[in-house]
């Protein structure tokens, strides 16, 4: 009854948080076209640290990627609704089911005057599969082998159907093309020392995991899509964001979202702009669900029954929305929005279904749980105090922060965690880590029948409507058997000076938000 | 004072050796897996098995340690596993702004500590000292980040005289706006020492004042600014010379703190991020960089200590 009530609120929350995206998409963009920009103007960011290094390659942290875009550009571009657009690659195909060809854009230069051309993604991409240390062997595990046909023309052997996926892929780190001069110079320790790419700012200077300087680059390509002098990210941020923003030290902050009532006095006295975007990053009970008691999908059932998710929400991450019963966020493409609120919160049918499975008494696990963790470690005691209720006895085992990812996915030893997880900006690439049988972030090894199929044929085509129609189904999948447990999902808070334009925050990994696509930049006084 | 000086630099070589077998050993104790981490999400257990044997991960404990030893002593304290880095490129490109904010707050502590004893202290029991005496307790009391918190609220958003937070080297902002972004974190990391060098102050002035020595030097019709500077101060001072000294080396302990609050990219937020990350080459060369530190700073407060040592023949003052 509660939550039938709560249903309409969050709706209109949803729809408010598009409707700040739709104000911030390119369909936005017109008016702000009309806008001269100040060339000569750089902008300071703050709540970005800077990345470890600059080698695309060999990185690890989600968030960097946005800062190393500003260097690299991508081979393919992701719109802030999700959908892709032309990078440095002009267009993309499948020739056939293991033939992927990419058309590059002519005449892009990298910032070390080497020329930008097919033999330079082979060499990138050739590098991606083999180094020692690549983090992303595995994205391009399809790639059998690469051929740059002529200077524009890049074409790849696939082991199995992957132009669906590979876009997202190649607007990710794997798009991210180094010169070959800088990396031949430069050997393993390539990016130790900055990084050349033929992106629309080049490296000035790096303090790893602090600051960052860019400037523009004159000969970029696409000279519209470099609309600044530089830009500084200024390392991560204490609790005086907007103050920093006030005070003329910082024009735009990726903020923590328990800010968000500060954020929302500063914009209503117009001080600042301010959107909150929702995230893939989901709050979960993640369970290993080849192990008893949750191999019964009863009792997988009874525990989506047991938890008050948009009680939970309201209290963990309060304005901004999210309660979810899917691994996919409510503004992604492939979601169902039917699935929403799919299990509402109902103890009594929880026990019922408990009792169905064999277990009229309850059931007793013990939950990975990050104790000390702001977040995390509170909400498994909410949980912990929620699910009691239905008859779950959630015990708990305390794992440390560098531990609880490894023994759940790799190790296999933690059958259930309260934890995070970070789902990709492309919806199939979500699916396929957490669901799929061999999906690097699924404990279980197994999947549900058909799932594995709708999977790969998601990945095989590029048109996003056949894709979204099979990730529907999967993500129908998903929920139906009860194989995640889901509760909210994280949003992003982005405040920034008015004089500041084309601030697009959309299907974002991280909080930190976008710099080249569409480009930011500062309005002419 | 040179044989103290040998001494002193040969006893710390047993204290380095000791004290990086003990983080080799305590790093072990950590949990997670750096290989792990610098896999990356999706690399494959195989993957992370053949990144522990590239980076020795797989060995016993005491081979890695005289592995790292050996090159240590030759100046080469491995390379960062996240950035690339060497761990003296590391250490070196952040020991500029965690000195400077240390020796910010060595200056501010100093001139506090002196000007707030000095007032306390020639009047026990007046206005003045009862304020200082309040003050150094109200210092002692406050933690950094306490104070970080309140100076930023004061004299950043209030007052709007200096920023909130950040970083700009010289290069890119000129001396002023670097020196701008120093002032507070000094002043926050300066607050407990310019306390104690108050307290220490006061009483050392309070106890000398009544000394035999200082009342002759008075009847001799010298002035009390004179007595003071000349006769009390040396004397007086020792107490609080010897806490500048001890709390020097801890400076660079208070900066961790206080390098994160104000976003500062010093040894203190790199040491933060190399245990966060399980960074094993720069946690083990950081660790015994800052106990070197720490014995050098000692050793400079200590033989300051000695010079001011009032034995005969050395000051006169004796005679």
């Amino acid at each position: 009854m509660k939550h039938h009530s709560l249903r309409p609120s969050s709706r209109k929350a949803w729809m408010g948080l598009l409707a700040l995206m739709i104000m911030s998409t390119p369909a936005g963009l017109a008016a702000a076209d009309d806008v001269k920009n100040d060339a000569a103007a750089r902008i300071g960011v703050i709540g970005a640290e800077g990345p470890q290094h600059l080698d695309p390659v060999t990185g690890v942290r989600p968030c960097e990627v946005a800062l190393l875009a500003t260097v690299y550009d991508t081979l393919v571009r992701v719109n802030p609704d999700g959908s892709f657009a032309p990078g440095l690659a002009k267009s993309w195909s499948a020739v056939d089911d293991h033939t992927f060809e990419m058309k590059l854009q002519s005449n892009v230069m990298f910032q070390d005057g080497t020329p930008f051309n097919a033999a330079a993604v082979k060499a990138h991409i050739e590098r991606a599969k083999t180094l020692k240390g690549s983090t992303i062997t595995k994205d391009l595990a399809a790639i059998e082998s690469v051929e740059a046909v002529d200077d524009t023309t890049v074409r790849m052997k696939l082991s199995t159907p992957r132009a669906g996926i590979l876009p997202s892929i190649f607007a990710g780190r794997a798009g991210m093309v180094p010169s070959p001069t800088a990396v031949k110079a430069a050997g393993d320790s390539y990016g130790a020392n900055g990084g050349i790419g033929a992106g629309p700012y080049k490296y000035v200077s790096l303090i790893p995991n602090k600051t960052f300087s860019v400037d523009a680059f004159d000969k970029y390509w696409e000279p519209a899509n470099r609309l600044l002098a530089g830009i500084d990210f200024l390392g991560s941020a204490n609790e005086f964001q907007i103050e920093r923003i006030r005070n003329g030290e910082a024009d735009y902050a990726a903020m923590k979202t328990d800010l968000l009532p500060m954020a929302k006095a500063a914009a209503s006295e117009g001080l600042v702009s301010m959107a909150v975007t929702p995230g893939n990053t989901y709050a979960a009970i993640i369970i290993n669900w080849a192990q008893p008691p949750f191999d019964n999908k009863l009792v997988r059932q009874a525990l989506q029954h047991a938890i008050d998710r948009q009680l939970i929400a309201d209290a963990f991450a309060p304005g901004l929305g999210g309660a979810t019963s899917s691994p996919l966020s409510a503004s992604s493409w492939a979601h169902d929005s039917a699935l929403d609120n799919f299990y509402p919160y109902d103890p009594e049918k929880a026990k019922k279904l408990l009792a169905e499975a064999g277990f009229p008494n309850g059931v007793e696990f013990e939950a990975g749980v990050l104790v000390d963790h702001p977040v995390y470690g509170k909400l498994a005691v909410a949980l912990q105090d929620m699910i009691a209720k239905s008859g779950f006895k959630m015990k708990f085992n305390a794992v440390e922060p560098a531990q609880i990812v490894n023994r759940l996915y790799s190790e296999r030893n933690l059958p259930v965690a309260v934890i995070a997880y970070a789902g990709s900006t492309d919806p199939g690439l979500t699916l396929e880590r957490r669901f799929s049988s061999k999906g690097n972030d699924n404990p279980s090894g197994k999947s549900i029948e058909g799932l594995d199929n709708l999977l790969a044929k998601g990945a095989a085509t590029t048109d996003q409507a056949e894709r979204a129609k099979f990730y529907k189904q999967a993500e129908r999948l998903v929920v139906e058997n009860a194989i995640e447990t889901p509760i909210y999902h994280t949003s992003g808070l982005t405040v920034w000076r008015a004089s500041i334009g084309n601030v697009a925050r959309g299907y974002d990994t991280c909080a930190t938000g976008n710099f080249v696509n569409p480009p930011i930049y500062v309005k002419a006084k | 004072m040179t044989g103290m000086f040998i001494r002193r630099v040969l006893s710390a070589i047993p204290l380095l050796i000791l004290v990086s077998m003990l983080v080799f050993s305590m790093t072990e104790l950590l949990p997670g897996d750096p290989a792990r981490s610098l896999a990356g999400t999706s690399a494959s257990a195989e993957q992370v098995a053949q990144l522990r044997t590239q980076l020795g991960l797989d060995q016993p404990l005491h081979v890695r340690y005289l592995r790292w030893l050996g090159a240590a002593v030759q100046g080469d304290l491995g390379t960062s596993l996240f950035t690339k880095r060497p761990v003296l490129t590391e250490i070196a490109d952040r020991l500029p702004v965690t000195a400077a904010i240390v020796t910010g707050a060595l200056i501010m502590s100093i001139v506090i500590g002196v000007a707030l004893g000095l007032a306390g202290g020639r009047r026990p029991g007046s206005v003045v000292d009862h304020a200082a005496t309040s003050i150094a307790t109200l210092g002692v009391a406050i933690p950094h980040f306490v104070l970080g918190i309140l100076l930023i609220a004061l004299l950043s958003i209030w007052l709007k005289l200096l920023p909130i937070a950040g970083y700009v080297p010289v290069s890119r902002g000129g001396w002023m706006v670097w020196a701008q972004h120093l002032v507070l974190p000094s002043l926050a990391l300066a607050g407990l020492l310019a306390a104690d060098i108050t307290r220490q102050l006061r009483s050392g002035l309070v106890e000398t004042m009544e000394e035999d020595y200082v009342r002759t030097a008075r009847a001799k019709g010298l002035s009390e600014r004179t007595v003071i500077a000349r006769h009390v101060l040396r004397m007086a001072a020792r107490p609080a010379v010897a806490v500048t000294a001890v709390h020097a080396a801890q400076l660079f302990g208070g900066s961790v703190v206080v390098e994160e609050l104000f976003s500062l990219p010093g040894v203190g937020s790199l040491t933060v991020n190399a245990v966060l990350s399980r960074d094993l080459p720069l946690i083990y060369g950081i660790v015994p960089f800052a106990v070197f530190l720490a014995v050098a700073v000692t050793l400079v407060a200590d033989m300051l200590l000695a010079l001011m040592n009032p034995a005969p023949g050395v000051s006169g003052e004796g005679a």
